[in-house]
């Protein structure tokens, strides 16, 4: 049994907007993510997975605000973050980069262009209180680890392809070696080619150095293919999380399973069908299931009351009336 | 297939593009490609990564680009030596949808201006309930319905009614074939397959042939015909979907099909040792085959000469010195 | 346009510069005296502002209120008129320089504009003030303002409509059968008209503060009443020493609070010309 490294508790982030109106783009939402694993969330645009990991990574800027709940990093040396409440810059002194790392969006363009690869990894470093060297030396480690040539280091990153810039900005991430490694959709914008050098990078890096890695995307069959346990999200909640293959196999909510179903696979022509309408409005959403108007096996219970996340089977959750008992 | 079949060919054509301080440098985005459709309604795939000319091919097909060399037959006469009369039937005949549906139309203007006006350019109707019935009949082919869309701008609606809205746009024209450039890259996964299947029908119950541009192979499969697959700039496989998913010819096409996530086939597709290399111009300007670069198979005289596309067997076009004696 | 409409900040401000336009053109027709306020002691010398003179008069025996009201009237004529010679050579130029086809006639003329952005213009305008000092008037320097400073906005439009032509709602609009008047109407000037409107203040804007930084110099025909001569004159009889602070005041007081209702006037607009405008 591994134990939890983060904790997320009944938290809700929302957006501000004009006029005090709220987009409750993660409502409610209960989450544990345990040592070791490679946890995937999935699911479409709106449905706050994005929210929810730069949640879990402390970066709360405005619009965004935090009216409830909590995210507790849980760390090997026993200490206690709670990163919705600690604010950026106690973050960035201690807790960002040696014990929680974020690759973004694209990260191929987070790169300063106006600087070398090398000068990128010193900067971070001595912020970090390393000395030259040390940073140098872990650098090259993970150059070589991650398939790169040594000459990158002495480039600028408009030199390199996207494919490299990706798998700089992982090293950077790993410079200090932490515990909890965050990737928000950071190949949305590759070829499936570099994609899979990507994935594969960062497998990699998870063997090595035995951490936790959450990785967030819309592509479900990507995270099917690598991941340990898969969230899937709708709407600013979490339906179902579960072991990834069982999630694969046997998907206990309808969404879950209607966005299965929607994904062609290479080789098999059977006609699919895939879902109609659209994800409710998140400044006003429904009392009940907020998968209700597009769900086959809705029930009127569905549309006033809000289904609970409850454990079906060992390590498999889903919030839906068809599973939770009374 | 005589002289006024509505067939539109790309023969030999090629596009260059200038790069580098000045402008000074060219380089072929479009490198002597042949290609045809039209005639018998069919769905032909161009696939490939992100920047290998797919997007420049679809605008030289639609007459947007002037290529450098070669040229572009619509009805057997060449699209920029045409008649304004002839030209009008060609824009009829041949139309686009974009990748970005809130890109599609003027923002400015609300969308049902542009189906108005091309009901009035290309049916002929002109009285008000006429064009409207006529409208409301394509929209609910699509899935739509007038008070959808009534008075509304792009920024009113959702990412998939303003594509659905595009492709009606594109039929009440009454075209013959339909060019389309990633038009599902941007809508959410669930709901691609339903525009996927719209397309299925409009080639089956409006026999209107659609050339759809793609970097998702798995989408490519679903409803394709024909599939050419294309590298920076060149078409280095064609042939039915059938043929490359059992018999694919050229290493590349193999490595893009492997690399396709898909679950249940993971411990390929994680342990598989795959270099990417970096997307640089130079590779555009190769005059040998575009691949030599990164494929396991290559030899000078892949270097040296650009291989031809050869029948492999019935329909089944491969680029490559593999199959091809020199 | 609702949205311009509805900014009340917006037409308060232009409510106030209309205000003063109207003063400025309509205000002459009422001048009391019979000669015209730049012309020499038709007043007693050196009185302060009072309820005979509101603004005051000068050294040279000149009445403040009436030389401001005229002098404000060549300044708005010499704003428009530079605003709206250098406006629409921009536009020309700039759409020219984005519909060649041929790329080396593209970099010649984008060369050109360029060319123009980076003229000297003070240099110039001292040296043909010191040609020409008595031709030089407001609206001599308001054409000369209009033919050398449209670079700016040229390189704008330029950079606005290569942008524009690659948009696929520009190629969507063709295949729908969009012909030219079409397009120009419909899609392009929708996307240009705030730039443009922006631009044309902009130029008012820049052409008053040269006029004013001429009339420092003395570069500029001394016997018309404007903003110029009034503070050349009231530096050359030295009214700051000698306390005639009123002389000089008033008129720049005005200048100044003309540029900055013009500037929130851009800086309103842009604000409510945003919607569905993607430049």
């Amino acid at each position: 049994m591994s134990e939890e490294v983060i904790r997320v508790e009944d938290l809700r982030a929302y957006y501000t907007m004009p006029n005090n109106v709220y987009v409750r783009a993660v409502d409610g939402v209960m989450l544990k993510v345990y040592r070791g694993e490679i946890l995937g969330i999935a699911g479409e645009s709106g449905c706050g997975k994005s929210t929810l990991l730069r949640a879990m990574y402390g970066l709360i800027e405005y619009p965004l605000k935090v009216l409830g709940g909590s995210v507790l990093l849980l760390t090997k040396d026993e200490k206690k973050f709670d990163m919705t409440s600690l604010g950026i810059d106690r973050l960035r002194k201690g807790v960002w980069w040696r014990y929680i790392s974020f690759i973004p969006q694209n990260a191929q363009n987070v790169l300063n262009p106006m600087i070398r690869v090398k000068d990128h990894f010193i900067e971070t470093g001595k912020n970090l209180g390393m000395d030259e060297d040390e940073i140098l030396e872990r650098m090259n480690y993970w150059i070589d680890s991650l398939g790169l040539s040594r000459d990158v280091a002495s480039a600028f990153p408009i030199q390199l392809s996207g494919g490299m810039r990706q798998r700089i900005v992982i090293a950077l991430a790993a410079l200090l070696e932490p515990e909890v490694l965050l990737a928000d959709e950071p190949t949305s914008a590759l070829d499936v080619v570099n994609q899979r050098v990507f994935v594969a990078s960062l497998s990699k890096l998870h063997k090595k150095l035995r951490n936790t890695v959450i990785y967030v995307s819309h592509d479900l069959e990507l995270l099917g293919i690598f991941t340990h346990r898969i969230a899937v999200m709708y709407a600013g909640k979490i339906v179902e999380v579960g072991k990834t293959d069982e999630v694969f196999e046997k998907p206990l909510h309808p969404y879950s399973k209607a966005l299965i179903d929607s994904i062609p696979k290479i080789g098999d022509t059977r006609i699919r069908k895939g879902l109609s309408g659209r994800p409710p409005d998140l400044r006003n959403p429904p009392p009940g299931c907020r998968f209700y108007p597009r769900c086959p096996y809705a029930t009127n219970r569905c549309r006033s009351e809000e289904p609970p996340l409850v454990e079906v089977s060992k390590g498999h959750y889903v919030a839906c009336w068809l599973h939770a008992k009374r | 297939m005589g002289v006024s079949a509505p067939v539109l060919e790309l023969r030999n054509v090629s596009k260059y593009f200038s790069y580098g301080i000045f402008g000074t440098m060219l380089f072929p985005a479009v490198d002597d490609v042949s290609l045809s459709i039209g005639g018998t309604p069919q769905i032909i795939t161009i696939a490939g990564e992100s920047g290998c000319g797919k997007s420049t091919l679809a605008k030289l097909a639609l007459g947007f680009l002037k290529p450098d060399r070669g040229k572009v037959y619509y009805r057997g006469k060449d699209i920029w030596k045409m008649r304004s009369r002839e030209k009008k039937l060609f824009i009829k005949e041949v139309q686009p949808i974009f990748q970005d549906p809130f890109d599609t139309f003027n923002p400015v203007e609300p969308i049902e201006n542009y189906l108005r006006k091309t009901v009035k350019t290309f049916y002929g109707e002109t009285r008000k309930e006429d064009i409207e019935n006529v409208i409301a009949s394509v929209l609910s082919d699509v899935g739509l319905s007038y008070d959808d869309i009534r008075g509304k701008k792009s920024s009113e609606l959702s990412g998939g009614q303003l594509q659905r809205a595009s492709i009606a746009r594109a039929l009440l024209a009454q075209p013959k074939i339909i060019i389309a450039d990633e038009p599902v890259s941007m809508i959410d996964a669930s709901l691609r397959i339903n525009i996927l299947n719209l397309f299925r029908d409009i080639k089956e119950k409006r026999e209107i042939s659609i050339l759809y541009i793609t970097h998702d192979l798995a989408t490519a499969f679903y409803i394709s015909d024909l599939i050419a697959i294309m590298f920076r700039g060149t078409i280095i496989e064609l042939g039915s979907t059938k043929d490359l998913m059992e018999k694919p010819g050229h290493p590349y096409t193999k490595l893009l099909i492997e690399s396709v996530p898909d679950h249940r086939k993971r411990d390929r597709w994680l342990s598989e040792e795959v270099e990417a290399k970096a997307l640089e111009i130079e590779e555009f300007r190769l005059a040998g085959c575009k691949y030599v670069n990164r494929c396991p198979f290559a030899k000078d005289l892949c270097r040296a000469n650009r291989p031809p596309l050869v029948e492999v067997s019935k329909g089944h076009y491969v680029a490559c010195w593999l199959h091809a004696k020199s | 346009m609702s949205y311009i409409l509805m900014n009340r900040r917006l037409i308060g401000l232009v409510a106030f510069i209309l205000a003063m336009v109207i003063v400025a053109f309509v205000g002459p027709y009422f001048n009391p005296y019979k000669v015209e306020p730049q012309r020499w002691n038709y007043v007693p010398k050196d009185r302060p502002p009072s309820m005979e003179y509101p603004f005051g008069t000068t050294t040279l025996g000149q009445d403040v209120l009436w030389l401001t009201i005229y002098a404000r009237r060549e300044s708005f004529a010499m704003g428009f008129i530079t605003a709206a010679i250098s406006i629409d050579i921009s536009l020309i130029v700039g759409s020219l320089a984005a519909y060649v086809r041929s790329p080396v006639a593209s970099e010649v003329v984008a060369s050109v504009i360029d060319a123009f952005c980076v003229m000297p213009l003070l240099p110039i305008l001292i040296t043909i003030s010191l040609l020409w000092k008595q031709q030089l008037n407001p609206i001599f320097i308001g054409v000369i303002l209009g033919v050398l400073g449209w670079g700016g906005f040229a390189r704008i439009i330029r950079a606005a409509l290569l942008s524009l032509q690659e948009r696929p709602f520009v190629y969507v609009a063709k295949a729908s059968g969009y012909g030219f008047f079409d397009l120009l109407i419909k899609v392009y000037t929708p996307q240009v008209i705030g730039w443009l409107i922006v631009a044309f203040i902009n130029r008012i804007i820049f052409a008053i503060g040269m006029e004013a930084s001429l009339g420092l110099f003395g570069l500029t025909s001394l016997n018309r009443a404007s903003i110029g001569s009034i503070i050349h004159w009231s530096l050359t009889y030295q009214a700051f020493l000698r306390g005639i602070w009123w002389w000089y005041t008033f008129p720049i007081v005005l200048v100044v609070v003309t540029v900055v209702v013009l500037y929130l006037i851009v800086f309103e607009l842009q604000k409510s010309l945003r919607r569905g405008v993607t430049l």
